[in-house]
C-alpha cells in the first residue's frame, strides 16, 4: 500500500518515504525517484495532486501461507509459503507483472535452501529491485538467479528468518518495487 | 579448482554485476558486488550444490557413504528392490520390530564394523518423517525434548549379537564439541544401546560444499572422505558426517553422503 494518500492533504515527505527515503530527510519533487512515481521528466511543471495514490510498487502478491515437509533422511526440512504443485497455500493473483506475467510456481522459505521465488517459464534477472514480504526486504541483486529446465528462480540463501511465518492460513503480502 | 565464468553488468545499474555460467543446461547468475574472487567461487559452489539438492528424488534414492576414500555403506530408500531384500533379512531376525515400509523414503543399508561403536556387521534402518516416540526413547533409557528432535531416527540391527542400537537425531547439543564446520542447519545424533548405555561417539551432520570440507579436513589433519577425482562438481554430496568422542573430543572418521536418484523398482 502506498504511503501517498488518494485524496486530501499530501506531503513531499510521503512521496519520499514511498520511494524508501528516510522520513524527514531532504528531498525535492524533482528527484528522479520521486518523479518516476508519476512518470515525469526533469524540470517539467508538476502539481502535488498528480501524486495522489502514486505507488512505487510494481506488483503485489497476496500469499496464504501453507506448510509442507520434505521428509528425506539427512535433508528433512519444513517449508512455508506457497507452491503450485503439489498444491500448498495459495497466491493471488499469482502472475508476476514485472516478469511478463509469468506464473509464480512457488514462493517459499525452508531451512535448507532458504527463500526461493520460482516462476514458470524463462524470465530475465531484471525489471524489479526489491521484494518486501511482511516487512522483510530482499534485494533482487543479492539473490542467485537461475534458469533450469526452462523455468526461473531467485534464491536468497542467507535468509535465515522465515518471512512467511509458521501460521498456516495467515496471509502475507509480497510487494515488488 | 576455480570455475570459469563470465561477468554480466546490469543494464539498469552498473554496480549490479553477476558471475554467469551454464552447467548441464542450467544457467546461473551469482551476485558479485564487492565479493572477493574466493567468495564468488564459494557462491558458485553453493549455487551448484543447491541445484543438486533440488533435483533429489523425494523417495527413490541411494546413498553411497564414503569414508577415507572408499564406500563403506550403501543405503537404499525402501521403495527399491535392493532395500526390500535387506528388509526381508531384518524381518527374519527382528520380526515386526518396525513398520519397515511405512514410507517409501525410509532407508536401509548394510553396515560393517568400520568404525566405533560398531563391533559386528548389521543392517541400518532409518525411519523418516517421524520423531522417535517417547516409549521408544524410554526403551533405550533416554529422553529428549520433543522440540529438539528431528523427524527421523535410526535403528542399527546387529545381525550377529541380535542387539539393536537407537540413533536419536537432534538439533542442539549441550556438551562440549571439537571444532566443527558451522552451518545453522547442522545437527547431531547420539547412539543408545539396548542396555540403556550411550555410545561415547557422537555424530555431527554438516551441510557444506566439498571444497569447504576438504579445507576443514586439511586444517584438522582429518582424512577427507572422498577420492580426489570424484564429486568435484557439487553434484551429489550435500551432507557430511563428523564423529567425535564426547569425553575426549577426539575426532573419528569423516563421512560423505553421496545421494543418487534411482529408478522406481
Amino acid at each position: 500500500m502506498s504511503d501517498i494518500p488518494t485524496s486530501g492533504a499530501i506531503s513531499l515527505n510521503q512521496m519520499h518515504t514511498e520511494v524508501d527515503g528516510a522520513s524527514g530527510s531532504i528531498a525535492s519533487i524533482n528527484d528522479a525517484d520521486i518523479r518516476a512515481l508519476i512518470g515525469k521528466g526533469s524540470g517539467v511543471t508538476m502539481s502535488f495532486n498528480e501524486w495522489y495514490g502514486a505507488s512505487s510498487s510494481l506488483d503485489t502478491q497476496t500469499i496464504t501461507v501453507g506448510a509442507w515437509a520434505i521428509a528425506n533422511i539427512y535433508f528433512s526440512t519444513a517449508y512455508y509459503g506457497y507452491r503450485q504443485s503439489p498444491s500448498n497455500g495459495a497466491i493471488s493473483d499469482g502472475t508476476l507483472n514485472v516478469a511478463s506475467n509469468r506464473t509464480i510456481a512457488g514462493f517459499s522459505w525452508n531451512g535448507i535452501t532458504n527463500l526461493g521465488l520460482f516462476l514458470s517459464g524463462s524470465a530475465s534477472n531484471s525489471g524489479w529491485t526489491t521484494v518486501t514480504i511482511n516487512g522483510i526486504a530482499l534485494s533482487r541483486s543479492s539473490a542467485t538467479f537461475s534458469t533450469v529446465s526452462g523455468n526461473s528462480r531467485w534464491l536468497w540463501n542467507t535468509q535465515t528468518t522465515n518471512p512467511f511465518g509458521t501460521t498456516v492460513g495467515a496471509t502475507k503480502q509480497a510487494v515488488f518495487t | 579448482m576455480n570455475r570459469e565464468y563470465t561477468t554480466r553488468v546490469s543494464e539498469e545499474d552498473v554496480a549490479e554485476t553477476y558471475a554467469t555460467l551454464t552447467k548441464n543446461g542450467s544457467y546461473f547468475e551469482i551476485p558479485k558486488g564487492n565479493r572477493s574472487e574466493e567468495e564468488v567461487q564459494q557462491e558458485i559452489d553453493n549455487a551448484l550444490l543447491q541445484e543438486a539438492l533440488f533435483k533429489l528424488s523425494a523417495d527413490h534414492y541411494r546413498d553411497d557413504v564414503y569414508c577415507d576414500k572408499v564406500i563403506v555403506r550403501q543405503d537404499y530408500s525402501t521403495g527399491l528392490t535392493e532395500a526390500q531384500a535387506l528388509i526381508q533379512e531384518l524381518q527374519a531376525v527382528f520380526p515386526n520390530y518396525e513398520d519397515w515400509d511405512r514410507h517409501n523414503h525410509n532407508m536401509v543399508g548394510r553396515y560393517t564394523a568400520y568404525r566405533e561403536p560398531y563391533n559386528n556387521s548389521g543392517i541400518s534402518f532409518y525411519s523418516s518423517g517421524e520423531k522417535p516416540t517417547e516409549s521408544l526413547l524410554l526403551s533405550f533409557n533416554t529422553s529428549y525434548l520433543n522440540s529438539n528432535l528431528l523427524e527421523w531416527y535410526g535403528l542399527k540391527f546387529d545381525l550377529d549379537s541380535e542387539q539393536v542400537m537407537l540413533k536419536v537425531v537432534f538439533r542442539s547439543y549441550e556438551g562440549e564439541t571439537p571444532e566443527l564446520p558451522t552451518n545453522p542447519r547442522n545437527f547431531y545424533a547420539a547412539l543408545y544401546n539396548q542396555d540403556g548405555t550411550e555410545s561415547n561417539w557422537v555424530d555431527y551432520y554438516a551441510f557444506a560444499t566439498p571444497k569447504k570440507i576438504r579445507e576443514f579436513c586439511a586444517a584438522k589433519g582429518l582424512s577427507y572422505p572422498l577420492p580426489p577425482t570424484t564429486h568435484t562438481d557439487c553434484d551429489a554430496v550435500g551432507c557430511w558426517g563428523f564423529v567425535f568422542n564426547k569425553d575426549t573430543l577426539e575426532y573419528g572418521p569423516v563421512k560423505a553422503y553421496a545421494r543418487y536418484n534411482q529408478e522406481a523398482s
